[in-house]
């Protein structure tokens, strides 16, 4: 038998105070003991009378502590485990819990096509396609575009309001058009950030 | 009792449940999770047998940590609720879903234990049930009595690795990622707390149950 060794991962025999060790943290239960080391606590035990009297000591330690005898659980716990996990969850017609389910495959289509339609709407209008200088928006007695410090500005500035509607022929019209074009592509870009940040973050 | 020869099983020692735990353990793993599929996919009567399989080691090992029924059953309760909010994004083991419960289970009465939340002290719980023995099981409800007290004088993580060895089966591997330490950690942790056991039940063992 060695001596002096603390551990030993199945390198031939094992000390006594290694067996000593095992049966005091492990119990005299060979299914308990570190694998790498049961066969040789084993071959320890056949050879060994003080290893074997170590060994009664832990069986002793071990049938004492089989007395213990936690009570089952009440049949109360029992529903209110079940009950608790059902009323977290609606329940759907079939009897299945819905909100454990995936979010059924066409609304997953119906939101991936609303994004992909916002981003191209955003594409199409984005503001490298119309380029509009917005000093050159401005109505006769109103401020450009450009000039325009908020959101109230801008559409005061614009000929939605304006009595008199630019007749879309003429230049200036089509340079009105034009400061309309932008706002609207500036609202509608906001809006395609936002519709693909609200994806990302899902 | 004599001692296991080469080769032999854990023949002649009283823990036998421990035994049953590790040989079903794989089969166990594999159903737990095809039960956690089906719940996840919203069968009700999935989440019911997980249910039935696991409630009564979890509700019997919060008792043996917490020593009181109230306190069991509440951190068996709570940790059930977390599994259940788990499953749906749960994926397959290690650990395996009776390591996960235990170690959730663990975590929730040590956390009652710190934070003074017990409900009854171990001495003063007494099942409604012991109060109608009849006297034939005096001596073994004081003996249920002396080891209750004698878990309750380890300390919080001595108890665990204890009850999880010697009473649900967990490998010192098992032991030592639900305790957070290594291997040899929970070693220690087993000595000193068998040890402080069989100081306290000295009376038990020299005295041992069925003997004059």
């Amino acid at each position: 038998m060695m001596s002096g060794a603390e551990t030993n991962r199945g390198q031939g025999p094992v000390s006594l105070n290694r067996v000593r060790r095992i049966l005091e943290a492990y119990g005299a239960a060979p299914a308990t003991w570190p694998a790498a080391e049961r066969a040789a606590v084993l071959a320890a035990l056949a050879d060994d009378e003080d290893a074997r009297r170590l060994w009664h000591e832990a069986a002793a330690l071990d049938a004492a502590l089989a007395g213990l005898a936690p009570p089952p659980p009440t049949e109360a716990l029992r529903r209110q485990v079940i009950e608790a996990a059902q009323a977290s969850l609606p329940k759907s017609q079939d009897g299945l819990w819905t909100g454990l389910r995936p979010p059924p495959v066409p609304r997953l289509a119906a939101l991936a096509a609303v994004a992909a339609g916002a981003f191209l709407l955003g594409l199409w209008l984005s503001p490298q396609v119309v380029q509009v200088d917005l000093d050159q928006t401005a109505l006769p007695g109103r401020a450009p575009l450009a000039a325009a410090s908020d959101m109230g500005d801008a559409l005061a500035a614009l000929p939605l309001v304006d009595p008199d509607l630019p007749d879309m022929a003429d230049e200036d019209g089509i340079r009105r058009s034009a400061g309309l074009l932008q706002m609207a592509t500036i609202a509608t870009d906001g809006a395609a950030s936002q519709a693909l940040t609200g994806l990302a973050l899902e | 009792m004599p001692p296991p020869g080469r080769g032999a099983g854990p023949g002649g020692v009283r823990i036998a449940s421990m035994t049953l735990h590790r040989s079903g353990q794989l089969s166990d793993s594999v159903q737990d999770e095809a039960l956690i599929r089906a719940a996840a996919a919203g069968s009700q009567d999935a989440w019911r047998r997980l249910v039935d399989r696991h409630l009564p080691a979890v509700t019997g090992y919060a008792w043996s940590m917490l020593g009181n029924r109230a306190d069991a059953e509440d951190v068996a309760q709570d940790t059930f609720l977390r599994f259940f909010r788990k499953i749906a994004t749960w994926q397959a083991g290690p650990p395996s879903v009776r390591a996960w419960l235990h170690r959730v289970a663990t975590n929730l009465s040590i956390d009652r234990h710190r934070t003074g939340r017990l409900q009854a002290a171990v001495s003063s719980d007494a099942d409604p049930a012991d109060e109608s023995a009849d006297a034939d099981m005096d001596d073994r409800l004081d003996r249920q009595a002396q080891l209750r007290r004698a878990l309750a004088a380890l300390t919080d993580r001595q108890r665990a690795a204890v009850v999880l060895v010697h009473y649900h089966g967990f490998t010192q591997q098992e032991v030592a990622s639900m305790l957070d330490t290594s291997v040899e950690a929970v070693e220690s942790l087993l000595a000193r707390g068998r040890r402080v056991l069989r100081d306290r039940l000295a009376p038990i063992l020299e005295h041992p149950e069925g003997e004059e």
